[in-house]
């Protein structure tokens, strides 16, 4: 158990030496067990879960002060297989809301989006429930004997007839399992499947060094950083480590540069110093024409070893001819310019470079990146190489593997009987040209774990509901390998299972106990690895691995895709990407991330076809118009059109994970009829890149959800941006939006308001390091109470989210109609926009009723109970955050008052239908360190109260703290010469201030008049 | 003395038997199949009004079409269109009594009784429109047990007072000034109406029109006016500080309390219009309300009109003039060419357009254009709320929070709902209420018949 919050009761004379000192070892599990989460037990026999029961301690739990939140270090697996290490808040046994782990290599004490919505699906009313063996959509109940009864059962054929699939993992406990069930049966095979990792990577990197070595990236340390088609600050293993570290050499003045080069704007992309908005089908011709101008200059071939160079321009003759045709290569001045001037810094930057691609460029532009890193002299510098954590990669393991299209192959063939799927959604998620979901049916047996009634659940013949990861005991590696421990914080609400009891079955343990098992294999330092979250020591240390420069420089160039030729249609390029909130289709259920603005588009409950505005003008569509999508197969996806700036001509982007098909009446209730399906569009050959697509309107409308509709900045200065070198040249950027206002009122500060003023609480946001990863307004969500509205609710315009990020983009678009006429070059800056606690607060002077006031400590309050609901204070906010309950939103979208109200913060009120409400600074958060300061009787210490999106930011762009405390970060944040108040003239004096936007370009490239900033 | 040179106030020279049974005989007249017809429409609308109602206050606001950031619209443009309505009665009962206008006889009582209907109207909708209207009281200062008070800085609790004085000085002058007419209702009932006559007879106070009483009546009645004449300016002075008050582009204005009283005037008048002229035809009161009436009332919409007129003008003037971008953009490209414009282009069309109509005499007396012209200045003072209201709160001063509002079907229905519960509210009054103020008509009839020639005619 680590109580983190908690540490300050040590000295507190109310409270006796060690009582905050956390029980270990037997005390702590004996614990779990009376608070009700013993994945053991239930695998002894409690297959029919009880009804969740709120009962009042018959005995009072050791440890468990009642109102006080206890903090358990676990891990949440990515969708990629890599653990983060979090801290989950649970008050009296109820997990309400999950951080950071400070100690976890790849979490830093922050976590993205997804982990904190992780909170949500555990409470998720639509989760399958415990085992049922399926007649066709219908559950029907059974015992877990079942499960056993099938999978323990000696084979007489070895395994030749048993399949498994599994998700990619990086945990030692189920490569422990597999290893032992494979070895049990010498016959079985394994398919590792994730939509979202086709393996580019890895085969790059065995293409570079021989073995498919994981890359580990220090952003901190970069000084040039070229994202080919690659999103690292949202993606892929690392992405939250990612976005600290470029977040740190985002502030000026040792800042790194940025290029992207990518089809659709990305996170990363909108955080670009330059960005070229290409089709990704380009991008291996504009990495080869990067080598080759790397190799011609005179800084670089200077550098350039002689096999070395051979081999890389190897690799660019092979990208060449492996890339399509590409007529407008040579007439594109932009791409020749940006390709030079990335060239002339990767040169000079000292192999403090980072070149990173994503899983949709093909293996040989990551091999391509790892030999540049080599060649560059980035390895040990910006880029160490370690053995890969995936269990896919353990060469035991690796040898029984069978990818999917195989898979199919044989359970057509008729070869399988069994097959075993642990996790996953592969019957929805697997490429169309796979026809999964048709070739499981031919297994006699078909076993399948997953949480929800699923479309591979509803294909199964025994169904277990899969357990929760903060219901069930696992383990998970980072990036570097260090292991973490996931442990169980409650009883499996819905009597589920996980991989490891299955996988522990199939080895032959007829009465697996995860938890014992975990143990064994990780017997040293088990006890403290759950107090810390990680085992000490686990990282592995970088391997020394060469390129293979002889074997790169006989690559031999791929043939070129055929061409077929579109039939009279315009032809784009389709390139499918994870959905920047449900990801493949996993969370489709979760409606707090249903609802989370995806960033740019600021769309919610639905994907969309994004279309830059020409290629819309040549199609004739605009946004929320139908449109047909067909590959060269002539599979057709009917999907609604947004037109999106910074979309490359000739492309249309579409998020997977839409669509779902379940029946109504059972399955992910929140997910149907929610998007699109794209899969059809995903083929083993293409995978994430439909070449050769054609696209038509269909005549029918589609409306869209989104949270924002107008991205232009009118001329105003509201979000301020400069450039590094203007910036040093005058450093105050914004005078006039910064400092007293002239008026005629007396000063407020000089009022006595009746003794010493403690605190004045106040914040500064970073727009330098905001990339709009979402963490912070979902934090938000879950710290206080903030219901989801529907899609309904969000087409009405009534989203509840106390913080959203605003989006805006600086390049000149048009007024009336901006969006449709945004240049591919968007230009976007982002600015989160909470409650900025004026000190002259618009909001106060025309309530009514005194609902809204100020409290001595600088916080605009908001008191419920009083509010009668006029909404004159939203009518008269200028910044417009504050949230009214137009309905009882727990009776007008059901799904907030179900299971998930179990989740509910007690230190928050939960607001009722007619009151207005918003941002309060998180003041549960300050009045809790308030009290526990004042009982040790020792003052506030600068940064002790963190609010739920600061704590959460990777970027650490959000600080909180009190201005009376001099030298505090947030008083040196607003006294920085880059600070500003958004609509500073109206004389509001926010108390929440912002740092300018500082950008890097280089001074090769053209400038814009825009770029130029506000500063003037 | 002013030369008289419109047409007759009253045609011909009626006996007071005549009028009498011209104006007060209506009570008594049987009731037509056109009365029940209207009255059965207006039952229904009344129905869809109290459905609407209910639905609102147990399911929520968020039936009604209001986001983040348009937080008011229908609801409180329906309010000040109404009270808007309701400024013309105390205008003509009070103001032009104190000056002496002699014209205000014949329409003084129907427009003091709209006025009522229409306040009543526009005060169910700030009920309403509040996310909890049970909580409404806490709007009063009232000495709590928590010792809460209103916030005074706010223009909402003022705007709560101010109607509800509105409210009661408008029902005391209407009742007082009816106190003589139900004393001739109650002296002329035919025998068979015992009932009502006995009801006529509470309703008069036992006025029996005795000198006494006419001196003491004088004196009151002048009192009252000079009470209800500053409540004509302050009424809607109070509603546009719910604006004014504010930081949103738009609202933010110094020219709002006059700008909104000369806006409610215009509406109140054209809204006497657009009820006289019906009820001048089906009555036959040809005599009583002549082209005179039309006359003067058009030159009052076209000062009026004017005002608003030039607060247009003013409005964008100080836009440009501040150079603020907020109001420059909220102005000149918002209102104009933003979702829902349209309703600005009707506005200029029919307040600044078709008030220009005016300015002819013989437009000003031809009743059917007039009614046509009066009809389209109702909606176009209607539009003006929306406006202020919808197009200023689309766009305000953060872009990326600018929205667009479209009603639903409950703002609709309350809208209507209200239309219809003020006419049967005014249909019943034509039926059960001597309209015209017969013994003002009948003293004017005597000024006129004696030779004293009224003053201060316009």
């Amino acid at each position: 158990m680590s109580d983190r919050d908690h540490d300050h009761h040590a000295e507190t004379p109310e409270f006796p030496a060690g009582v905050d000192v956390a029980p270990d070892g037997i005390a702590r599990r004996t614990f779990l067990q009376l608070v009700g989460a013993s994945a053991a037990l239930a695998a002894s026999g409690c297959a029919q879960s009880t009804p969740p029961e709120m009962l009042p301690y018959h005995e009072q739990p050791e440890g468990l002060v009642e109102g006080v939140p206890l903090h358990y270090a676990t891990t949440l697996s990515s969708v990629d297989g890599f653990g983060v290490g979090v801290v989950v808040t649970t008050r009296e046994g109820r997990p309400l809301k999950v951080e950071g782990n400070p100690d976890h290599p790849d979490s830093l004490g922050a976590t993205h989006a997804w982990e904190q919505a992780a909170i949500w699906s555990l409470y998720d009313p639509d989760r399958a429930r415990g085992v049922a063996r399926m007649q066709g959509p219908l559950r029907v109940p059974a015992t877990w004997d079942a499960v056993t009864a099938a999978l323990t059962a000696p084979r007489s054929d070895g395994g030749a007839g048993l399949r498994l699939v599994m998700r990619p993992t990086t945990s030692p406990l189920l490569a422990e399992l597999l290893g032992r069930a494979l070895r049990r049966h010498p016959s079985a095979r394994v398919t590792f499947w994730s939509p979202l990792a086709p393996g580019h990577a890895r085969a790059g990197a065995r293409l570079a060094f021989g073995a498919p070595l994981q890359p580990r990236y220090d952003f901190g340390r970069a000084d040039v950083i070229v994202a080919l088609d690659g999103d690292f600050l949202t993606r892929g293993p690392g992405r939250i480590r990612h976005q600290a570290g470029f977040a740190a050499r985002r502030r000026p003045p040792a800042m790194a540069r940025l290029y992207v080069v990518e089809p659709s704007l990305t996170v990363t992309g909108g955080m670009a110093d330059h960005r070229l908005a290409r089709p990704s089908g380009q991008v291996p011709s504009i990495a080869a024409e990067l080598v080759e101008a790397l190799l011609s200059s005179s800084n670089g071939g200077a550098a350039a070893r002689g096999a070395n160079a051979e081999a890389l321009a190897a690799c660019a003759r092979a990208l060449r001819a492996s890339a399509p045709p590409d007529p407008s290569a040579g007439n594109d001045p932009r791409r020749r310019a940006f390709v030079a001037a990335v060239a002339r810094d990767l040169a000079a930057a000292g192999g403090r470079v980072i070149l990173y691609a994503d899983e949709r460029q093909p293996p040989l532009v990551h091999a391509l990146c790892h030999a540049l890193h080599a060649h560059l002299g980035a390895v040990g510098e910006t880029v160490t190489l370690h053995p890969s954590p995936l269990v896919e990669d353990t060469p035991a393991i690796a040898a029984r593997a069978l990818d999917i299209k195989s898979l199919a192959g044989e359970l057509r063939g008729g070869a399988v009987d069994t097959l075993l799927v642990l996790g996953g959604n592969p019957a929805y998620d697997a490429p169309a040209d796979v026809g999964f979901a048709e070739a499981m049916t031919h297994a006699k047996a078909r076993v399948v774990l997953s949480p929800y009634s699923d479309e591979t659940a509803l294909a199964s013949t025994l169904h277990v509901a899969e357990a929760h990861p903060f219901e069930s005991w696992g383990d998970a590696r980072a990036v570097d390998g260090t292991v973490s421990l996931q442990q169980p914080l409650l009883q499996p609400l819905d009597g589920g299972h996980s991989a490891v009891e299955l996988l522990a079955l199939l080895a032959g343990d007829a009465a697996p106990r995860p938890e014992a098992l975990l143990r064994a294999r990780h017997a040293r330092g088990f006890a403290a690895a759950l107090q810390r979250g990680l085992l000490d020591g686990t990282a592995t240390p970088p391997t020394t691995a060469a390129i293979r420069w002889s074997a790169l420089a006989a690559t031999p160039p791929a043939p070129p895709p055929v061409t077929p030729p579109p039939a009279g249609l315009v032809p784009v390029e389709v390139t499918l990407a994870p959905d920047a909130s449900v990801l493949d289709g996993t969370l489709a259920n979760n409606a707090w991330l249903q609802e989370l603005p995806r960033p740019f588009t600021k769309l919610t409950w639905d994907n969309a076809a994004l279309i830059g505005p020409t290629t819309a003008g040549a199609l004739g569509v605009s946004t929320e118009d139908l449109i047909a999508v067909t590959d060269a197969a002539g599979r057709t996806v009917e999907i609604p059109a947004l037109v999106a700036p910074g979309q490359a001509d000739g492309t249309i982007t579409i998020a997977l994970g839409y669509g779902r098909a379940v029946a109504p009446g059972i399955g992910e209730r929140t997910a149907r009829g929610v998007g699109r399906n794209a899969y059809p569009l995903l083929t083993t050959t293409g995978g994430f890149l439909v070449k050769h697509a054609t696209a038509r309107r269909v005549g029918a409308r589609h409306p869209l959800a989104r949270t924002q509709g107008h991205f232009s900045l009118e001329g105003r200065a509201v979000a301020l941006s400069t450039t590094l070198s203007a910036y040093t040249a005058r450093p105050v950027v914004a005078p006039h939006l910064r400092g007293p206002v002239p008026t005629l009122m007396p000063d407020v500060a000089a009022r006595d308001l009746g003794g010493p003023r403690t605190n004045e609480w106040a914040m500064a946001i970073d727009l330098s390091t905001c990339v709009s990863c979402n963490a912070c307004t979902i934090a938000c969500q879950a710290e206080n109470n903030t219901f989801v509205v529907g899609k309904e609710g969000v087409l009405k315009g009534r989203e509840m989210h106390w913080l959203r990020i605003d989006t805006y983009y600086r390049a000149p678009v048009d007024t009336r109609d901006e969006l449709e006429r945004a240049t591919d070059e968007p230009r976007p800056i982002h600015e989160p926009m909470l409650c900025q606690h004026c000190e002259k607060a618009p909001c106060e002077y025309v309530c009514p009723v005194n609902a809204t006031v100020h409290s001595p400590d600088g916080l605009n309050e908001m008191v419920y109970n009083r509010c009668v609901g006029t909404r004159f204070c939203s009518n008269n906010c200028p910044y417009k955050v504050r949230r009214f309950n137009w309905f009882r939103w727990t009776e007008e979208v059901p799904v907030n008052a179900g299971r998930i109200s179990l989740q509910q913060n007690p230190d928050v009120t939960v607001r009722e239908r007619g009151v207005m409400e918003k941002c309060t600074y998180c003041v549960q958060r300050i009045r809790r360190a308030e009290i526990a300061a004042r009982l040790a009787n020792r003052p506030l210490a600068d940064l002790e109260v963190r609010t739920a999106c600061q704590q959460v930011c990777p970027s650490g762009a959000i600080t909180f703290g009190s201005l009376t405390q001099k030298g505090s970060l947030v008083s040196r944040a607003h006294e920085s010469p880059r600070n500003f108040s958004v609509l500073h003239e109206l004389g509001t004096r926010p108390r929440t201030q912002y740092l300018a936007r500082i950008e890097n370009p280089t001074p090769a490239l053209p400038m814009t008049s825009s770029d130029k900033g506000h500063g003037e | 003395m002013i030369r008289d040179r419109g047409e007759a106030l009253l045609v011909g020279t009626p006996s007071d038997a005549e009028i009498s049974r011209e104006l007060i005989g209506t009570v008594y007249r049987p009731r037509g199949r056109g009365f029940r017809l209207l009255l059965a429409v207006a039952l229904l609308g009344t129905g869809v009004l109290f459905t609407c109602i209910t639905i609102t206050v147990t399911v929520g606001i968020g039936t009604w079409g209001n986001n983040i950031p348009v937080g008011w619209a229908f609801g409180i443009i329906n309010f000040v269109w109404w009270i808007g309505i309701g400024h013309a009665g105390t205008f003509i009962s009070a103001i032009l009594y104190l000056f002496e206008q002699p014209w205000r006889t014949s329409i003084n009582r129907f427009a003091e009784g709209m006025t009522l209907f229409a306040v009543m109207q526009a005060g169910l909708y700030p009920l309403l429109h509040l996310g909890r209207p049970w909580f409404a009281y806490w709007l009063i200062p009232y000495p709590s047990t928590m010792g809460t008070w209103p916030n005074f800085k706010s223009a909402l609790p003022w705007d709560a007072a101010a109607i509800a004085t509105y409210f009661t000085v408008s029902l005391l002058f209407w009742y007082f000034g009816l106190l003589p007419d139900f004393a001739a209702c109650r002296d002329q009932a035919p025998p068979e109406a015992r009932v009502r006559r006995v009801l006529y007879g509470l309703l008069a106070l036992g006025w029996r029109g005795s000198a006494q009483h006419h001196r003491h009546y004088r004196l009151t009645y002048g009192l009252l006016a000079a009470l209800a004449t500053p409540l004509v300016l302050s009424v809607h002075s109070i509603v546009s500080t719910d604006f004014a008050i504010t930081m949103v582009p738009g609202w933010h204005s110094t020219i709002f309390p006059p700008f909104f009283v000369a806006g409610a005037i215009f509406s109140g008048f054209a809204m006497v219009v657009t009820l006289a002229v019906p009820v001048r035809r089906v009555f036959g009161l040809q005599r009583v309300i002549t082209k005179r009436h039309f006359d003067a009332m058009g030159k009052m919409i076209l000062c009026t009109g004017w005002i608003v007129t030039y607060s247009y003008i003013v409005e964008l003037f100080i836009a440009w003039y501040s150079g603020d971008e907020a109001e420059v953009y909220q102005f000149f490209i918002a209102r104009p060419f933003s979702h829902g414009s349209w309703v600005w282009w009707g506005m200029m069309l029919c307040n600044v357009g078709v008030t220009q109509l005016f300015w002819s005499r013989r437009f000003r007396t031809n009743t059917v254009l007039v009614w046509f012209a009066a009809l389209a200045i109702n909606f176009g003072m209607w539009a003006e709320r929306y406006v202020i209201i919808v197009l200023g709160l689309q766009r305000d001063y953060l872009p990326s929070s600018w929205g667009d509002y479209l009603p639903t079907w409950v703002d609709l229905g309350l809208f209507g709902g209200t239309m219809c519960f003020f006419l049967l509210l005014f249909i019943l009054f034509l039926r059960y209420v001597p309209f015209i103020a017969a013994w003002e008509v009948k003293e004017l009839a005597h000024e006129l018949r004696h030779g004293h020639a009224p003053t201060g005619v316009i």
